[in-house]
């Protein structure tokens, strides 16, 4: 299998840089810009400019999404039905959709997700049609011949997860395109301790950029350093010496910044944790679910924006054990409604805070599945179904191209392994271009995007709403 | 050992002879002033060497240490048996027992606490930083004994020759899963299908010679215009991706594509799958055709390892790893004569370069008072480790059940688990502001970042309070033993002393002194003291900073 790597070690170019940081006490988040970058930097971080945040939802493991949107009816249904076998949803049980755009093919979704399908309803909620990791647009018969340069490590999960957050399948870079956007807007943000990219779920690589990296917070919110600025006794006294140890004057340059970067680390911890804890509090009610509260401590953040001093914000959340090589049934009947609920309880709470308009969610996922079973479960595959929730794409729609999905279709690479219809940059060059990356600057974050997506005036990179564009048909 | 007739072991021969002949008066001068007599040091001193050399020492091992001298000490680890760790997943295995990731784990953590062999455990896990493989891959993930295998392959190695090493590397099939040449098949002109260049790009620039031609010293050579000159081009990763073709699982039912998974078997070459056709190396060289596939491999590992940029790649690389992020050109080029020939001809020593690194003047003297740059960040899993191993870490079973779930998260960093090929940190990060600014490289400042920084002083913290594994039962709970100091505790500055000469190799600064003086006096009851003293080092600037 030919395959292509464009990259070497990362390396910074310190020429590149004009600017240093008046503020190197972040830690990594310390500041950077580039004459190339400044344009981006002042549409994304203009005085005034509207707020924003970009939320990812990350379904680790590889949600098995030809089960989350469905044809419903007709020919389409027996073709899902005769592929997945025992995995098949009976049609009486989908919740039926409404695309705001049809080729006459039905859609439901799946029994667990009614609030969603309320959503979708609303307008609020659009899903984008067998979206996966591309190198180049590729067809079966190039697949097949060897003729086309195909994602690194294809079916499996550590390179297809890392692809999925760095949206460079042809090479395997820890940065990812949130930590990109970072590297250059951070200073937009007017909290110099605080990193734009937080995260709920820890380390990620879609946040991680070259010299930015994200703050990570729980569900209960900052981390702070144990024992410290608390009132018993023996904090006061372990604060004492802490507060003491890093305010000691250090001749050696390592020691002088690793002082630099806790002090900077408990300081923004402290911001945050004053921030959150001067919020009124939220009225909407959120259910007793681990991502559930991650998307409540969300909410409170985005609440707290101004007493953080964010105009731009990503956020990255992660909900693991898709990975359904067996009981797939079963384990989505149980999972499905924890994202459904988790997702209508975040936009119920954004409605309150009245930022519905600034906040997009979008799921990813490590791939699709297998259409065929493998007996109750299904195994790695290529293209899935995803989610928008939010302005950056008219929501009561299906964007992309939802394929035929019959044993041997012409993206069938085998056991429905489908080849991506949209690639993930135009997937991503979507949300940027939204989240407010000037359209001239959109491969300073999504390098490969031009292989994908023309930028120009007219066509938005999902393209115009699909349902009704040319669709893989039998012959 | 007996101390006296350290200097005469052939081991620590191996050393003397390996200095670069231009430097080898000054130098032999300079060991003189560093070795004094019997080769008996300070306990401060022994106490830092100790710190480069293993992965954490108790006071006694430092006593012991001071007696006998570093030079002994090595050629004392050069005789140790290995401390593997497959064999307790195999008996796992016979019990009938879970095996996992975890339980890899669990035998890491027994043999660096309780092997015979600090030295060796030490650079291997240098060399696994080097020579990375993955538990965040799939498929090193999900075969614990093959990625113990492929450990335990680098512990091996760690005292033999770079050139079996680098054979071992290429041919173990967890690095055939991780970089994608194992199953890469030959060419086939008619699709248009072309071997996968994966592994024959990581292993020119990650594990032998780097992107750009070095000097002896580490430094570019430069072109004309003065811009460094690369090692290879893009057609020369082409030419190495036919040599990693046909290789494959050694399965009995013999199946490039379908064999039996064998993990701790080198991979075999399948003939009808590996390219035919000449080759070319690099720096002129080239394989005949037809020639069988193993004698390419063979062909391609001797001109890598023959290739000039090895010694200097590997000296830096290891020199950052136990000692500097920093090493002065001459400290990189007296490395790299030990790695080209170790005093008897043989190139490629590890032995050899070990020593070189460990006992180079550069790494020996002692850090001045007005340094400012030497010297290396500690990496932030491994205070962890010292920690740990200083107080002889250990539960009532003598066992190890340390899982580490949380410690990518808590530290940025968990022995083989990074994230990328790349390693947790990469040997030219410079961090923005005053360490770029001063042209400086600090690898191990990758990974303190705005949260690292405070969940693994948190994850110190609660180490020294109450244990390594969070065990539901109390009996397997590993906890640091803290009986010598609490039983002086009453002299908050005789507990310092203590754990200055342990910790901190006796360098403590006044003012830091004063700063843990005025709290460990405010807490009366001594085990608490003790701790309290334990959670301020581990959280400070001058701990931080292996000078």
């Amino acid at each position: 299998m030919k395959r292509r790597r464009d990259d070497d070690v990362p390396r910074m170019d310190r020429r590149k840089f004009l600017g240093t940081a008046s503020c190197a006490a972040v830690g990594t988040t310390a500041l950077y810009n580039t004459v190339l970058n400044m344009r981006m930097f002042n549409a994304l971080a203009a005085p005034g400019e509207d707020y924003r945040a970009l939320v990812c939802l990350f379904l680790s493991g590889g949600i098995d999404s030809y089960n989350v949107l469905v044809p419903s009816i007709g020919p389409e249904y027996q073709e899902y039905a005769s592929v997945r076998g025992d995995l098949a949803l009976p049609p009486d049980a989908l919740l039926p959709i409404t695309p705001a755009t049809s080729d006459g093919r039905e859609f439901g979704l799946h029994p667990g997700l009614p609030e969603l399908q309320a959503l979708f309803a609303q307008r609020q909620l659009a899903f984008i049609a067998n979206v996966g990791t591309l190198v180049e647009p590729t067809t079966l018969d190039q697949y097949r011949r060897g003729t086309v340069a195909l994602p690194l490590g294809l079916f499996s999960h550590s390179d297809q997860s890392m692809q999925w957050q760095s949206s460079l399948p042809d090479s395997r870079q820890a940065v990812g395109w949130a930590g990109r956007m970072a590297d250059i807007i951070q200073t937009g943000n007017c909290n110099p301790n605080i990193s734009m990219n937080i995260s709920l779920s820890g380390s990620n690589i879609w946040q991680s950029g070259n010299v930015t990296s994200h703050f990570s917070i729980t569900e209960n919110g900052a981390t702070n350093l144990w024992d410290y600025g608390e009132a018993s006794p023996d904090a006061l006294v372990r604060t004492e010496a802490v507060d003491s140890l890093l305010a000691l004057q250090y001749r050696h340059l390592f020691q002088k910044v690793f002082a630099q970067r806790m002090r900077g680390a408990i300081d923004a911890n402290v911001d945050f944790e004053n921030a959150i804890a001067n919020l009124p509090p939220l009225m909407t009610q959120f259910s007793d679910t681990a991502l559930s509260r991650k998307f409540r401590m969300i909410a409170m953040t985005i609440a707290a924006r101004q007493a953080l001093c964010m105009k731009k914000q990503t956020f990255f959340v992660e909900f693991g054990g898709w990975d359904h090589h067996d009981e797939v049934i079963l384990n989505q009947e149980a999972m499905l409604p924890v994202v459904s609920k988790a997702l209508s309880e975040f936009a119920a709470a954004l409605a309150e805070l009245g930022v519905s308009d600034a906040v997009t969610v979008f799921t990813a996922s490590d791939f699709g599945r297998t259409l065929s079973s493998n007996g109750r479960g299904s195994d790695h595959a290529w293209g899935g179904n995803h989610m928008i929730m939010g302005p950056a794409v008219a929501g009561g729609d299906i964007y992309g191209r939802y394929p035929s999905l019959y044993s041997g279709n012409p993206l069938d690479t085998g056991r429905g392994r489908l080849i991506p219809t949209t690639s993930v940059d135009q997937y991503f060059a979507q949300l940027a271009l939204w989240f407010g990356v000037p359209q001239a600057d959109l491969d300073l974050i999504l390098p490969n995007i031009r292989r994908f997506w023309a930028p120009g005036p007219t066509t938005p990179p999902l393209g115009a709403t699909s349902a009704a564009s040319t669709v893989a048909r039998r012959a | 050992m007996q101390f006296a007739s350290a200097r005469g072991d052939p081991e620590v021969r191996v050393f003397d002879s390996a200095k670069g002949r231009a430097a080898s008066f000054l130098m032999a001068a300079q060991l003189v002033a560093a070795l004094p007599a019997a080769a008996a040091v300070s306990p401060q001193q022994a106490s830092r060497f100790l710190a480069q050399a293993s992965l954490g020492a108790d006071y006694e091992e430092i006593q012991r240490t001071a007696r006998i001298g570093p030079a002994a000490w090595i050629a004392e680890q050069y005789t140790r048996p290995i401390g593997y760790l497959q064999p307790m997943l195999d008996e796992r295995l016979r019990l009938g027992l879970e095996v996992s990731s975890e339980h890899r784990r669990w035998s890491w953590w027994q043999q660096v606490m309780r092997g015979p062999d600090p030295l060796r455990q030490r650079v291997a896990l240098a060399l696994s930083e080097i020579f990375v493989v993955s538990d965040a891959n799939d498929a090193v993930g999900t075969n614990p004994i093959g990625s113990a295998n492929y450990y335990d392959m680098l512990l091996r190695n760690a005292f033999g020759n770079y050139r079996d090493l680098l054979r071992d590397i290429s041919l173990h099939p967890m690095m055939g899963a991780y970089l994608s040449h194992l199953r890469n098949d030959k060419s086939d002109p008619r699709s248009g299908r072309y071997p996968d260049e994966n592994y024959a790009r990581e292993v020119m620039q990650l594990f032998s010679i780097g992107l750009f031609q070095l000097r002896p010293d580490g430094s570019f050579l430069r072109d004309g215009r003065g811009d460094p000159i690369p090692t290879y081009t893009n057609a020369d990763i082409t030419e190495m991706a036919k040599i990693f073709t046909g290789l494959a699982f050694d399965g009995a039912n013999r199946d490039f594509y379908d064999g039996e998974e064998m993990w701790t078997k080198p991979m075999r070459m399948y003939e009808e799958h590996h390219e035919r056709g000449a080759k070319r190396l690099l720096r002129g060289r080239y394989v005949p055709p037809g020639q069988p596939g193993m004698t390419d491999v063979n062909a391609a590992i001797d001109n890598l390892f023959n290739h000039p940029n090895v010694g200097p790649f590997i000296a830096r690389r290891l020199i950052q790893r136990l000692v500097s992020s920093n090493p002065s050109p001459a400290y990189v080029q007296r490395v790299s004569a030990a790695f080209a020939n170790d005093g008897h001809g043989v190139r490629g020593s590890m032995k050899a370069v070990i020593s070189a690194v460990l006992l180079d003047p550069e790494a020996r003297a002692w850090p001045s008072a007005v340094n400012t740059t030497k010297g290396m960040l500690r990496e932030s899993f491994l205070r962890r480790v010292h920690f740990a191993r200083a107080f002889d870490a250990a539960n009532d079973a003598g066992t190890y059940p340390i899982a580490d779930g949380g410690a990518p998260d808590d530290f940025g960093q968990r022995p083989v688990s990074s994230p990328t090929v790349f390693n947790f940190f990469l040997p030219d990060h410079q961090p923005t502001g005053l360490i770029a600014d001063a042209g400086l490289y600090a690898p191990e400042f990758q990974i303190v970042t705005t949260v690292t920084a405070i969940t693994s002083a948190n994850a110190l913290y609660g180490q020294v309070r109450s244990g390594m594994n969070n065990d539901e039962n109390q009996a397997l709970e590993v906890r640091l033993d803290l009986h010598d100091e609490i039983a002086i505790a009453a002299s908050p500055t005789a507990l310092l002393d203590r754990l200055d000469l342990i910790l901190m190799y006796g360098t403590m600064s006044t003012q830091m002194r004063q700063v843990l003086l005025r709290a460990l006096t405010q807490i009366r009851e001594p085990e608490r003291r003790v701790i309290t003293a334990l959670q301020l080092i581990a959280i400070a600037p001058e701990y931080a900073v292996l000078q």
